[in-house]
């Protein structure tokens, strides 16, 4: 017999899980013992799977899973690229930004609202034009973490 | 004329508004939260813009977010349509002061009316009926208790800033007024935000007859008849249908002038209703002033034949009515059913996904749906899926062909109240007329089981 740690019987776990809908998993057998979590993937489907039909929430996870991910915009206004009407960019396509660090402005009810980056990253793409409106959850940036 | 509108709501009101701006070359700009992107507002409107996560209060009644998405999209007028934002005076201000035009009556409007004891002494003052109640809202259980005494019961205990049938109970001894009280005052603090009680003498047996008003701001003020929605569920409207039927010699005339006064007590501008009770002896009472287009205006549209949505419209953008009272004539009969989603069980999931949607059509029909197959429809809040409306010659054709109308129309996996609807239409009574506020509820039809 396979030990818990051999590839094939944690994919076989996965699959129990994902049919089972088990969030937690904790076996112990021969004196080895794994403890499986479904990570943001099944999470995240979950919390908008409640409000989503199933292919929108897959959709979703599709584009936040793989490689750079996306920036969004917290809520509705205007978006800049630099602290004011004519500063220069905060950002340009490969710079390496902090965590903490301001990617851009987006103006609502004409206050300047700063746009942090979550993670340490590249930024990949810059998806929004200056100047052009954007929406709640609109994604601003693509960053790939470094 | 604006040049873009801002339509700050969802569903069938959104759709409404999205067409009679298609009509008048304005362009639209829908909102919608994360979980309506998808939705068919959404995707009718010229422009979409998502203002927030799914809960209402992050998204439909989060007035930054709505101020931010007309500004950031140039537009230059917001459409509240009904409910949700309709009449919040704070959001109407907002409007204005961002240079908005809310399509609407005027903040103070908004205010009065919503101030319901309020509203009472001013339209008392101009000569219409009111009920006997208290003028000011109560201070406590006891001032309810000194004003009882006066009046007596049966009484109605109302959230000052309430509305839509919330807030509301019925008291006919001393311990159902305490509890009727503590009822409205926490309905009124969690609903609306404010929990200011009144009281007034409940009427029983009474029918709910509304006039539809269109004033522009120039002060002209025309009225389109009534509606009468007697037929009423948990003191929420079912049914509604125009004009009312069997009213006493020369009533019709006194209400329309009542409301057309009412209104004119408050410089009121824009599309309203004036909402009266009467009673059995034809008595008529002031009940309150619906300050936004109403969800049964349809069935004013149908009788006459003029576009009320497009007349809000008009009358936000300055422009003066184009249509005289001597022109309004009200055709025939028109009969609406409000078609909601409800709970049917405790072991219901609280998310339904419509599996199949068919809305009945042919002469004399019209239904105002925004629903769709693979909507995700969250059934404890009873939303409101489609309005069937049926307009006839005569008031047995209109309801003839209600009825055949609801037999074709298909909503399958959302439990919804057709059933009901169907069994309502079914009742000889309603075919005499005899109906009035109780009528649902004294004929078990309220609560029998609906499958």
């Amino acid at each position: 017999m396979r030990g818990l740690l051999d590839p094939r019987e944690l994919k076989k776990l996965t699959v129990l899980m994902e049919e089972s809908g088990l969030v937690e998993l904790e076996i112990e057998s021969g004196g080895e013992k794994v403890r499986l979590v479904r990570g943001r993937l099944a999470e995240s489907s979950a919390a908008v799977g409640a409000s989503l039909p199933a292919t929108r929430a897959a959709r979703r996870e599709a584009e936040t899973e793989n490689g750079p991910r996306a920036i969004t915009s917290p809520m509705v206004g205007t978006f800049h690229r630099g602290p004011a009407l004519d500063a220069a960019a905060f950002v340009e396509v490969g710079d390496v930004v902090e965590r903490g660090q301001a990617l851009c402005v987006i103006e609502a009810m004409k206050m300047m609202n700063e746009i942090e980056a979550e993670f340490r990253g590249r930024v990949a793409q810059i998806l929004i034009e200056n100047g052009r409106p954007v929406e709640y959850g609109e994604p601003l940036f693509m960053i790939e973490p470094v | 004329m604006f040049k873009k509108i801002l339509i700050a709501n969802r569903g069938e009101i959104a759709l409404r508004v999205i067409r009679a701006c298609r009509e008048l070359g304005v362009a639209t700009v829908a909102v919608c939260s994360t979980a309506d992107r998808d939705a068919l507002h959404a995707r009718l409107a010229d422009e979409r813009v998502c203002v927030g996560p799914d809960a209402p209060a992050d998204s439909y009644l989060n007035v930054p977010a709505m101020l931010s998405a007309a500004l950031s999209r140039g537009a230059d007028a917001v459409h509240p349509g009904y409910g949700l934002l309709a009449e919040n005076g704070d959001f109407a201000e907002a409007c204005e002061r961002s240079g908005l035009a809310f399509i609407g009556p005027r903040v103070r409007h908004l205010r009065l009316m919503g101030d319901k004891p309020r509203a009472r002494r001013i339209v008392e003052k101009a000569g219409v009926h009111v009920l006997p109640g208290s003028p000011e809202p109560l201070a406590d259980l006891a001032d309810a208790r000194a004003v009882v005494e006066e009046i007596g019961y049966p009484i109605l205990v109302k959230a000052a800033a309430g509305g839509g049938g919330r807030g509301l109970g019925v008291a006919r001894d001393a311990e159902a007024l305490a509890a009727a009280y503590a009822v409205a005052r926490s309905e009124g603090e969690r609903a609306f935000g404010n929990n200011l009680v009144y009281v007034e003498r409940y009427l029983e047996r009474a029918r709910h007859v509304e006039v539809q008003i269109i004033a522009d701001r120039d002060r002209r003020i025309i009225q389109l008849g009534e509606r009468d929605c007697s037929i009423q569920r948990h003191r929420q409207k079912l049914i509604a249908e125009g004009p009312a039927i069997d009213l006493p010699r020369g009533l019709r005339a006194k209400l329309a002038a009542a409301a057309i006064e009412a209104a004119t007590a408050v410089g009121y501008t824009n599309v309203g209703s004036v909402e009266f009770l009467v009673g059995a002896d034809g008595a008529f009472y002031f009940i309150e002033m619906n300050t936004r287009v109403q969800v049964e205006h349809a069935v004013s549209e149908v009788l006459t034949g003029i576009d009320l949505v497009r007349q809000g419209i008009r009358a936000a953008a300055g422009l003066p009515l184009d249509v005289e009272q001597k022109d309004v004539v009200v055709r025939g009969h028109a009969v609406e059913c409000r078609i909601h989603a409800e709970p049917s069980g405790a072991a219901t999931p609280a998310r339904r996904t419509v599996q199949a949607f068919h809305a009945p059509g042919g002469l004399g029909i019209r239904v105002e749906s925004a629903l769709e197959v693979g909507d995700v429809i969250a059934i404890d809040e009873e939303p409101l899926l489609a309005k069937v409306l049926a307009h006839g010659a005569t008031r047995p054709e209109a309801l003839g062909r209600l009825r055949a109308a609801l037999a074709e129309l298909v909503i399958d996996g959302v439990p919804t109240n057709q059933a009901l609807h169907r069994r309502v239409l079914a009742d000889p009574e309603l075919d005499r007329g005899a109906v009035h506020t109780n009528w649902l509820e004294e004929h078990g039809q309220a609560s029998r089981p609906l499958h």
